[in-house]
């Protein structure tokens, strides 16, 4: 496959998406301030659900909402596929939900004295 | 069937009102709880009612009215029930356990328990991928709001690592599921995995990140240490919920994708379940903090049953219901075992998070508490009866089937030292029992002893579906039982019961014992009545004696009348059990019995794959063709029984700790339960053993070895029981170099050899256990002189070491003579020359052991001892009178021996009245007899006649020569007794074989230390873990 | 430096393993068979202007049941972790009065956010949006109302009853729905009515209403919960 060929073939919400998650990947995997592996996380979980959403993506045609632009007969040849869209609401509550318990924790542990770096919670080892 | 989404409905609008009932107060809010999670269960009960007796294998749910692929499916079948019903069990033992904590907490930690529950139920039922995902969220960000709930520091710095390996998983899901959407067009499981997109390139890797995040919710070795920190740290209960419940859903998670999976992935999958289960148990021998290493058990054990399920399809090892039968009682043993264990934990005390620290602050166990915990221990290390027992043989049976020889190594090596760092925590709790102040059963002990209960049960059921339905199998757990209920009353009670269950067993077992069968009972039967006879001689009910006493009595009796290989495995591993915990019941025994049962089971797992691979098996015609190297694995299961040179080691201490009267139990009567299986597998396959005659020579020198090493150990021993153990040990080599012999005069020998062992090793252990009853030691050099106050055990022993020694007239002599006949006979002359040499050795421990003890010197402080209590001069009056009728009249003995034999080779020995013939020479025994005691009673004779005005001498009549020496005992003639000797041959007794165990263990060790250094306790680094673990997993697939 | 080099190798590693779906997957065409299903049967069957909602709500409204009980459930432990009790009184600290311009703007904008939260989830059915991006705007106005006035309290007795409540409401419909309709969460007990009106798509409508209620409820004691001053 050509180089153009193969860059023509990408899905660019996915790529960016993708792109996110390694960043947010980086993130969560090299910063040791418990916060910013928090916010790292939802750097993540953004990039997962713009790649949710790629998968969903169909060019030129609307978004599946029945309205002037396509009436309920040619709804299937002009909307995009709402299956994506349905799973990332859900994606995208459930990540919030976790970045909230996550930075929770880190107030938790900072309040309790500790600091706010991940290096100083090992006791446990071993 | 109860629609399951009502019990959603039902559990979310009470978890939605649980704040507001929580204003009528505590109890209103934690009793909704728990009724909901109590409505689970029974709505389990109801689909299993439902399912089994041959209803609707499945039934599917749609929601909203729609059906797939549109709507979500639910769907119930066996599996799910089951597992509906273990995650509502675990939770309410759990909560149970919680209550406390919950009651004092905010009600979020009711909700969250609530909710977790829900959600593992959900993904256990939900047949959608992306609903699966939903739930599995559910559960986990519960879990993470129940590890919070009770505000512990250290239970916070887990939870977040915790978190962050669940964050990564959840992104690999959602990727997952996203692209098997795009490439199989489907949510719907079911469709899915009919769906030919989902097998292309990428929609194999789609299905590879499902795959990986699910790999990652069930902690795989390296990528677990998040999920050891949590199970350390949080409340038991909830260790005891994620342990047993959340894994039991996630196993079924895994179990409902795998058709969506290809063969590389499954393999992947199995290969990094055994990589789990064998590394965590590496590690976990190095864990002093019981609850970590709980959790290394628990992640071991859920990586074992995901292999076995991924194994189960990849070689085709069976249908569904052999991964429901595997599978299935691996989980339900691991979740019993360890939920109870978990919930124990808290009974134990606090334990610090610092590893070493928390020794002293455990708290020892009632006694009943100690059972318990013993049941749950053994359950979870697959001894019998429990449902690990039966899984763990069906699986080595099933993979000895297909031929693979190293995954049933793997499996059975850490299986090994999961047992070892189990039951080393067991004896530890066993040993910190007092005997003073018990408690009465410790608070919170009902739900650890409903998992022990269940375990039990289970155990009998699935034992009796395996058809093992034999009454006498399962008689010593009867037994062990019911003498259990009347542990409190007085010994001789017990003692009685216990010899009418050995004599009801007898009878029953009677028309099922061939000659030599018959033969073996009276050693094993017969010695395990006497020997509960004589456990009267100590005053007082001897709590937990006489039950496992009784097991281990008819467990050898079940080995007798065993008729199938499993139910043979079943009654050999219900020995070493109940041996097991006999001799941790001795005052010093914990140590001891840890290696006694690691030897053990090591051999018994030499056994069963033996078992396994041969087809046919203990029916033992061997099927045309067999290969005959599986009878090389059960000789050497054999010979660890036995206590061979070289994996002798767990020999001296079980027999020297164990109480006095056990040690010669398991000296004279178990250890010929080794002999009896010995004879039969040779009988059965001495044909088809690979290069027969050089495997037999070297049988032969290793029982030879064993007899010289064990003579020549004991002779240096200041510890009369120590001298003893490895006298037996040195006795049981002849037995095995007669064997080897193979012909009839060998095995004549063999028998005879085994019977004499039975008859003096008893009479010594008995005379000895009186002694050390008396005088309240075990140094040699702290008795002397007792034949004086001592007359009759001083006879016993005299009389044993007669018969043991091989000089006329006892029918010792006629053991050796038959012995070095057959050698020579056989054209084994360099063998007959050891032997003799090692007899010869025997004399000196011998000597020591009537001269020490019973002449020289009386101890002043020993001179007012009295003779032997009844319950010991009894037996040993009746051994007498065995030994010396048998000794008089040989045939009495032989005839039966003989007639054994006779079925198996042709004669080489026979009697011409009261003479043994044989090619080389003739034995008469009534004769002998008659020539000693004449030529005995002439020497006593003139001695008496030509004795004039015998002197006695003060016993103090000797002075120091105005010294005071340092250590006063070593002035004693017995101390060293044999110190030229040892100066001559010391070389020989250092204990090589010692050293290779203890490096070998060291090795071990150190590779678990080695790989424990992963879990640096960073929870960065453990989400590096992850993310490599997943990477490296993508490329395997990839190459495979 | 090991660490680096682990933490790179990583990254690449698991970039090479989204290779071939992020990269190669390309885009779709045509929508495939189960989304053209869903785009041709949930405006006829549930009247749904929306289809997202319609397949939120009731093919997959069992998903989004359990995404409310993860919301919920993280807001209860998140409650429960983050007491005043539990945090001391160290945490809190001294604060701030806020400034004239945002008390004054608190004031003007707090109706009109929480009209405009309620009228998202209302229109969930027609309109992009929903119960959950209703809730969410509705947490905004509480959020504005806590930097407005920092010592101030919620209500927090009222929050916990509207969470209980409209969460208990929720299910109730969806039973309704099994026993009226064809199955738990089944929208079609009340008349499906004509696509395009507010009264239309069965109890869509009231379901995204109960859930809006309880996300704004939930979002607002998530709020509270972590300035720290929480009974």
């Amino acid at each position: 496959m050509s180089v153009m060929a193969f860059i023509a073939g990408i899905n660019p919400v996915a790529a960016s998406g993708a792109v996110l998650v390694l960043v947010g990947l980086w993130g969560v995997l090299s910063r040791p301030n418990l916060f910013k592996i928090a916010v790292a996380f939802s750097v993540m979980e953004t990039g997962v659900n713009l790649v949710i959403l790629s998968v969903g993506y169909i060019r030129g045609r609307t978004a599946p909402i029945l309205d002037s632009a396509a009436d309920a007969r040619s709804a299937s040849a002009r909307m995009t596929d709402p299956v994506p869209q349905a799973l990332v609401l859900t994606a995208i509550v459930i990540g919030l939900a976790v970045t909230a318990l996550m930075l929770s924790y880190a107030v938790r542990l900072r309040t309790g004295g500790g600091d706010s770096s991940i290096e100083s919670y090992g006791e446990e080892k071993w | 069937m109860v629609n399951p989404l009502y019990l959603f409905a039902c559990s979310l609008a009470a978890a939605f009102l649980l704040p507001l009932v929580d204003k009528l107060g505590r109890k209103a809010s934690l009793g909704l709880a728990y009724a909901t999670v109590a409505a689970w269960g029974a709505a389990a009960l109801s689909y299993l009612w439902a399912l089994f007796p041959g209803g609707s294998p499945t039934e599917s749910f749609g929601t909203a009215g729609f059906a797939a692929p549109l709507a979500i499916m639910l769907r119930v079948g066996p599996e799910e029930a089951a597992g509906l019903l273990a995650v509502s069990a675990v939770g309410l033992l759990s909560a149970g356990a919680m209550h406390r904590s919950l009651a004092k907490a905010p009600i979020g930690g009711a909700i969250a328990l609530l909710m977790a529950l829900m959600g593992m139920s959900g993904i256990i039922l939900t047949r959608d991928l992306f609903n699966l995902f939903v739930f599995m969220e559910i559960s986990s960000i519960a879990t993470y709001g129940l590890i919070a709930y009770d505000d512990r520091r250290a239970a916070l710095r887990a939870g977040f690592k915790y978190m962050m390996a669940g964050g990564i998983a959840s992104a690999l899901y959602l990727i997952g599921v996203i692209y098997a959407y795009r490439f199989g067009g489907q949510l719907n499981i079911d469709l899915a995995a009919r769906s030919p997109g989902l097998y292309g390139a990428a929609g194999t890797v789609a299905a590879f990140f499902l795959l990986a995040a699910l790999l990652i919710e069930l902690k795989p070795f390296p990528a677990n240490g998040w999920a050891i920190d949590v199970y350390q740290t949080v409340d038991p209960g909830l260790s005891a919920i994620l342990s047993g419940a959340s894994a039991t859903a996630l196993l079924l998670a895994l179990w409902k994708i795998m058709p969506i999976l290809g063969d590389a992935q499954l393999s992947v999958v199995a290969g990094s379940g055994l990589a789990t289960f064998a590394a965590s148990n590496l590690v976990g021998a190095r864990q002093s903090n019981a609850r970590r290493m709980l959790g290394y058990s628990s992640v071991a054990q859920v990586g074992l049953v995901a292999a076995v399920a991924a194994l189960t399809r990849l070689l085709s090892l069976g249908d569904d219901r052999f991964a429901y039968m595997v599978a299935g009682g691996l989980l339900l043993n691991h979740l019993l075992a360890k939920t109870g264990l978990f919930l124990l934990s808290r009974a134990l005390g606090e334990p610090g998070s610092q590893a070493g620290a928390q020794r002293r602050r455990e708290r020892a166990l009632s006694p009943i508490g100690t059972a318990i915990a013993g049941v749950l221990a053994v359950g979870l290390v697959g001894l019998p009866p429990f449902p690990g027992f039966w899984a763990k043989w069906s699986l080595i049976r099933a993979l000895a089937g297909a031929r693979q020889w190293w995954l049933i190594v793997v499996i059975l090596g850490a299986s090994l030292v999961e047992a070892f760092y189990v039951l080393r925590w067991f004896g530890r709790i066993a040993d910190m029992r007092g005997e003073d102040g018990y408690a009465g059963p410790e608070a919170g002990i009902a739900g650890p002893a409903l998992c022990a209960a269940a375990l039990a049960g289970f155990g009998i059921a699935s034992g009796l579906a395996l058809g093992v339905g034999d009454p006498l199998l399962w008689a010593p757990f009867a037994a062990l039982a019911a003498l259990l209920l009347v542990d409190r009353a007085p010994g001789w009670l017990k003692s009685l019961l216990s010899i009418a269950a050995v004599a009801a067993f007898g009878r029953l077992a009677f028309d099922r014992l061939d000659g030599l069968r018959l033969f073996f009972a009276v050693m094993l039967l017969g010695g395990g009545a006497m020997y509960s006879f004589a456990a009267m001689y100590k005053r007082g009910p001897r709590r937990g004696l006489h039950p496992l006493l009784s097991a281990a009595t008819l467990a050898l009796g079940a080995i007798l009348v065993a008729d199938s290989p499993l139910g043979f495995f079943f009654a050999w591993e219900t020995m070493t059990l109940a041996s097991y915990l006999l001799v941790l019941r001795g005052k010093k025994g914990e140590r001891a019995a840890l290696g006694y049962v690691v030897f053990g089971l090591g051999g018994a797992f030499l056994l069963m794959v033996g078992l396994a691979a041969i087809p046919g098996a203990w029916s033992f015609r061997p099927t045309g063709g067999a290969d005959g190297w599986p009878i090389l694995l059960i000789i050497g299961g054999l010979l660890v029984k036995l206590g061979a040179l070289g994996v002798h080691v767990w020999l001296p201490g079980a027999y020297a700790e164990s109480d006095d009267d056990v040690s010669g139990f398991l000296s004279s009567s178990l250890s010929k339960a080794g002999v009896f299986v010995m004879i039969v597998a040779l009988a059965a396959f001495g044909g088809v053993v690979p290069f027969q005659a050089l495997t037999l020579r070297a049988l032969g020198w290793i029982g030879l070895a064993t007899a010289l090493f064990g003579a020549l150990y004991a002779i240096y021993q200041e510890d009369v029981k120590k001298t003893l153990a490895w006298s037996s040990m040195g006795q049981i080599g002849y037995v095995i170099l007669a064997l080897a012999i193979n012909d009839q005069a060998g095995w004549t020998t063999a028998l005879y050899l085994a019977l004499n062992h039975f008859l003096y090793k008893s009479m010594l252990f008995l005379a000895i256990a009186g002694v050390i009853k008396r005088v309240g030691t075990r140094n040699m050099y702290e008795m002397g002189g007792l034949i004086k106050t001592m007359p009759f055990s001083f006879l016993s022993v005299l009389m044993a070491i007669i018969a043991l020694s091989g000089v006329p007239p006892l029918s010792g002599f006629g053991g050796k003579w038959l012995l070095y006949s057959s050698l020579l006979q056989k054209g084994w002359y360099l063998e007959a020359a050891v032997a003799f040499f090692a007899s010869a050795v025997a004399f000196l421990y011998l000597f020591r052991l009537i001269h020490t003890i019973f002449l020289g010197q009386p101890k002043p402080s020993q001179s007012t001892v009295r003779e032997a209590p009844l319950a010991l001069t009894i037996p040993q009056g009746f051994l007498m009178a065995v030994l010396l009728a048998a000794s008089a009249f040989p045939r009495l003995m032989l005839d039966p021996v003989m007639g054994v034999v006779g079925d198996v080779f042709d004669p080489i020995l026979r009697f011409e009245g009261s003479t043994l013939v044989s090619p080389l020479g003739y034995w008469d025994g009534t004769l002998s007899m008659i020539v000693t005691i004449v030529v005995f009673a002439l020497c006593f004779f003139w001695m008496l006649a030509n004795l004039h005005n015998p002197q006695p001498v003060k016993q103090f009549n000797i002075v120091y020569a105005a010294e005071r020496p340092f250590k006063p005992w070593t002035t004693h003639y017995a101390w060293s007794f044999y110190a030229p000797y040892e100066k001559a041959l010391g070389f020989l007794t250092r204990r090589r074989g010692e050293r290779f165990w203890e490096a070998f263990g060291t090795g071990v060790d150190s590779v678990g230390g080695a790989i424990r250094r992963v879990y640096t306790g960073n929870g960065q680094t453990y989400a590096l873990h992850v993310v490599l673990y997943v990477v490296a997993l993508y490329l395997l697939t990839g190459a495979l | 430096m090991m660490r680096k080099v682990m933490v790179t190798l990583a990254i690449i590693g698991f970039a090479f393993a989204l290779l071939p779906l992020a990269f190669r997957a390309g885009v779709q065409a045509e929508p495939g068979a189960l989304a053209t299903e869903y785009l041709e049967t949930a405006p006829r069957e549930l009247g749904a202007a929306n289809v997202v909602t319609a397949i939120v709500v009731s093919y997959r409204g069992f998903d989004t049941l359990g995404e409310v009980a993860v919301l919920f459930v993280a807001t209860a432990g998140v409650g429960a972790m983050l007491t005043r009790k539990r945090l001391g009184p160290a945490a809190v600290g001294r604060r701030k009065p806020a400034t004239e311009v945002l008390r004054t703007a608190t004031g003007l904008l707090t109706g009109l956010i929480v009209m405009f939260g309620a009228y998202i989830f209302m229109h969930g059915h027609l309109t992009p949006g929903g119960g959950f991006q209703g809730g969410v705007v509705i947490a905004t106005a509480v959020l504005l109302n806590v930097l407005a006035a920092p010592e101030s309290h919620l209500a927090h007795g009222v929050m916990t009853a509207v969470e209980a409540l409209s969460g208990a409401a929720y299910v109730a419909i969806g039973l309704l729905g099994a026993f009226l309709a064809w199955g738990f969460l089944d929208p079609r007990v009340m008349p499906t009515g004509s696509i395009g009106s507010l009264v239309s798509a069965g109890t869509i409508p009231l379901i995204y209403s109960a859930i809006g209620l309880k996300v704004g409820a939930e979002l607002s004691g998530i709020i509270e919960a972590l300035k720290g001053d929480r009974p």
